[in-house]
């Protein structure tokens, strides 16, 4: 193409943007006659601003709330719990009292799927709480749980034994080889000291969080492992949350917390997470000696203005071959830090649309799932929120171009009611278009005994992609997974019982973990790939992206660490493929930067690939 | 020479939102904004603390404000009655409703595919409801703001996310 025929095409560009600005404000000027109306409407004013809210509340036929009804008689079984079956029911998740006083105990923990003993079956490690009891040392700590797979559906808890305990006030997991020997290790956040496992080869695990230099102290949510500076090591970013002190317990109208703050329409809560210092967030880079060093600074992503941060992830959403780094924000906006390559990283939060929501509201953002629910390549973001809010999906238009399309989608009005946590982007039926799930329970126990339409505990929530172009709720049908109501918390998917269908775990707070086993009754075939790097990638390929064609598509997967609230899911890309026997490519693209293609003599299985042993 | 065309036009094709404005407006500075804003702004029998970091206004030769931020409304953001105090110094007319220099709220609801929002603008210490417009979708690449007042001379617009309704400043009655 010719400099001047670049040029010429750059200038009608150039100008038909600014003739669509300038005609679209001469129509909005014309509509306007028609929408303005005057005093003489004479609308009321409310009493007060809690009261405002335009949603009205949600009841189905018996009256319960939606959120923890609209359960359909019959339909098709998508999720069945096993929990009980599973073994899961005898461990008890616990932070702080019934009462719900103090937004400490209240956001609940997350859950992480991991194969520590290399035995090709995932295993379950659930974060568990505190109490302020246990941390005066009048009860017995709660301890998380790390569930051993049988390989026959069933798990036992093996924590002690594993030296995984915690016994501290757990938030979160990110799970990843962070020392590139092979075995998966566990980064836990809490209130408090964090801990980082070292997997020990033998079913035990050393926390040397301490020696490592990335313990912190206060409020840490969910952590996410990615190489942003290329050097083959994973590094660790941790969000902060709130600045909680147990010196200085916020309550209402004392201790500087306006009463606007420890209010939920109108009726008092606990207070939070607005009215308290934030805390800031932090990225570690991993020196390959077992250390890592602080690098939040100098690599821009501080959090200077202390947002309260809950979730995070590394992934390349430019498709630059660079993971840059989300965060979402709980009540202010959220981060999209563009990695510049040179280890400092470039604040895209507004430009690119994923700060706000598309009416630029402040999001109170929990859980960050990503997906290609299009087809087309790019990640899109999908983002829990509180009830009498959507739940926005962010499209992904290219050059880290982010629009919110919920509304469009059909996935807005549905999920005002619920509070999101823990959410995936899963194809549960593998037709290759990938679906929708969040987990979901409110932080306000005073929601029972109110009106509203929201409740405690909530159902979780599941939508049909239909071709990439609309979401459709899959009804919560009596009897299944669909219909429990929990007090969802963290949540992780992947392929507990390597059946080709992705399950899903649930942190319940103050409850048991819930296993929810997909027995889609489709028949549509499926392909697993774990991936394997090589010298100059993370050896567990965490950040590697995986194009598959096949069935007439070309699917995107990534191996990813974090995300979900507090939460890690299955690290090996999954892939529906239809009615497809075949696969006509794959393609990975390494951490590395390097890309090959492989083959395969068949679907329905689980491949390692390793980089360096494909086609260039 | 085509670029000297497409250049040519510019001034021209910004200016005609701007051609009734009489007087010079400029975007005002952050320092600006916290002076004229209030920490909590009166609503009604109430006061609502506002957050200060989504300030956006512009200021005019004679030192009169357009400006608004967000009101922290619940704690979390629930789209409720009123999402931003907004404060008028000068007469302007917005989407069609005509707002006299006071103390203003307005709010927001959005239609069922997410294309337009209704915005209901109310005086601040009664409100009364003074009139109702329609923000929508701003066409192209631009930022999500909570708040962006844009001066005349540039767009005319009152940017709420990515949605705008088209002002301009009337003359003093």
């Amino acid at each position: 193409m010719s400099q001047r025929l670049r040029k010429t095409i750059f200038s009608a560009a150039f100008a038909g943007t600014l003739i669509a600005l300038v005609c679209w404000q001469l129509s909005a000027t014309g509509a306007f006659a028609q929408t303005a109306s005057g005093h003489a409407n004479g609308q009321s004013a409310p009493g007060g601003v809690e009261t405002g809210v335009p949603h009205p509340p949600q009841f189905d036929e018996q009256h319960r709330p939606i959120t923890a009804g609209g359960i359909v008689p019959s339909g098709p079984v998508i999720f069945e719990d096993v929990s009980e079956k599973a073994g899961l029911t005898h461990w008890t998740h616990k932070m702080g009292t019934s009462e719900k006083k103090y937004i400490i105990e209240t956001n609940g923990s997350g859950v992480g799927l991991i194969d520590y003993d290399n035995d090709g079956w995932l295993d379950i490690y659930v974060v568990n709480g505190s109490t302020f009891d246990a941390l005066d040392g009048k009860e017995t700590p709660s301890h998380a749980a790390l569930f051993h797979n049988n390989h026959d559906g069933t798990f036992t808890d093996v924590a002690a034994q594993a030296g995984v305990n915690n016994d501290r006030w757990g938030i979160g997991v990110a799970v990843a080889d962070y020392n590139n020997d092979g075995w998966p290790d566990i980064y836990v956040t809490n209130w408090g000291k964090n801990r980082l496992y070292h997997n020990n080869h033998d079913g035990t695990f050393t926390d040397i969080a301490e020696k490592a230099g990335v313990q912190l102290g206060n409020w840490s949510t969910g952590a996410t492992w990615g190489d942003y500076d290329g050097d083959g090591r994973l590094d660790l970013f941790v969000p902060g949350y709130v600045h909680f002190d147990r010196n200085n317990l916020p309550s209402g109208g004392a201790n500087g917390v306006p009463d606007t703050f420890c209010t939920f329409r109108g009726v008092p809560v606990n207070c939070g997470p607005r009215g308290l210092k934030g805390e800031p967030d932090h990225l570690f880079h991993n020196n390959g000696d077992g250390t890592f060093t602080d690098v939040s600074d100098k690599a821009g992503v501080a959090d200077k203005p202390g947002y309260y941060g809950l979730s995070s992830l590394f992934v390349d959403v430019n498709n630059d071959g660079k993971v840059d780094l989300l965060v979402g924000d709980d009540s202010t906006p959220n981060y999209l830090y563009i990695n510049r390559g040179d280890g400092t990283f470039e604040d895209d939060s507004y430009q690119s649309g994923y700060a706000l929501n598309e009416s630029g509201r402040e999001t109170a953002s929990m859980g960050i799932a990503v997906g290609d629910f299009q087809n087309n390549g790019m990640l899109d973001i999908f983002n829990t929120t509180f009830s009498d809010d959507y739940k926005p999906l962010y499209r992904n238009e290219g050059d880290a171009n982010f629009t919110d399309i919920s509304y469009q989608l059909g996935i807005a009005d549905i999920t005002v009611p619920f509070l999101g946590w823990g959410d995936a982007f899963l194809d549960y039926d593998n037709d290759g278009w990938k679906d929708l799930l969040m987990a979901d329970g409110h932080v306000y126990p005073q929601v029972d005994h109110e009106p509203w339409g929201t409740s405690w505990a909530q159902r979780p929530m599941l939508f049909h992609n239909i071709g990439g172009k609309k979401f459709e709720v899959v009804p919560a049908v009596a009897g299944t997974g669909l219909a429990d109501i929990i007090a969802g918390r963290g949540m992780a998917v992947g392929d507990l019982f390597n059946d080709g269908k992705i399950d899903a775990v649930i942190n319940v707070m103050d409850g048991h973990a819930v296993l929810l086993r997909n027995v889609s009754p489709d028949h549509n075939h499926w392909l697993e790939l774990k991936l394997v790097g090589g010298p100059k990638s993370p050896r567990d390929a965490v950040g590697a992206t995986v194009y598959v064609t096949a069935n007439g598509m070309r699917q995107r997967g990534d191996v990813l660490s974090g995300g979900s609230y507090g939460s890690t899911n299955d690290p090996r890309p999954h892939f529906g493929l239809g009615q497809a026997t075949k696969v006509d490519d794959i393609e990975v693209h390494w951490p590395s930067g390097k890309v090959e293609h492989f083959t395969l003599p068949g679907v329905d299985r689980i491949v390692t690939l390793t980089e360096g042993s494909g086609k260039p | 020479m085509r670029n000297s065309i497409v250049a040519g036009l510019l001034p021209a094709l910004l200016s005609l939102p701007a051609a009734a404005q009489r007087d010079h407006w400029r975007q005002a500075t952050d320092a600006e904004l916290s002076s004229v804003l209030p920490a909590r702004a009166p609503v009604a029998n109430e006061h609502i603390e506002t957050e200060m970091r989504t300030a956006s206004g512009i200021v005019d030769d004679q030192g009169r404000y357009i400006a608004g931020v967000v009101l922290l409304t619940a704690g979390y953001s629930a789209e409720g009655k009123y999402s931003h105090y907004f404060l008028v110094q000068a007469p302007i007319r917005a989407g069609g409703v005509e707002l006299q220099p006071g103390e203003y709220v307005f709010g927001w609801n959005r239609s069922q595919d997410g294309e337009t929002l209704t915005v209901h603008f109310n005086v601040a210490a009664t409100g009364a409801l003074v009139g109702t417009a329609d923000a929508r979708l701003i066409p192209g690449k631009i930022r999500a703001e909570s708040l962006h007042i844009w001066p005349p001379s540039e767009r005319a617009i009152i940017q709420i996310g990515r949605f705008g309704i088209p002002f301009q400043v009337e003359h003093d009655k």
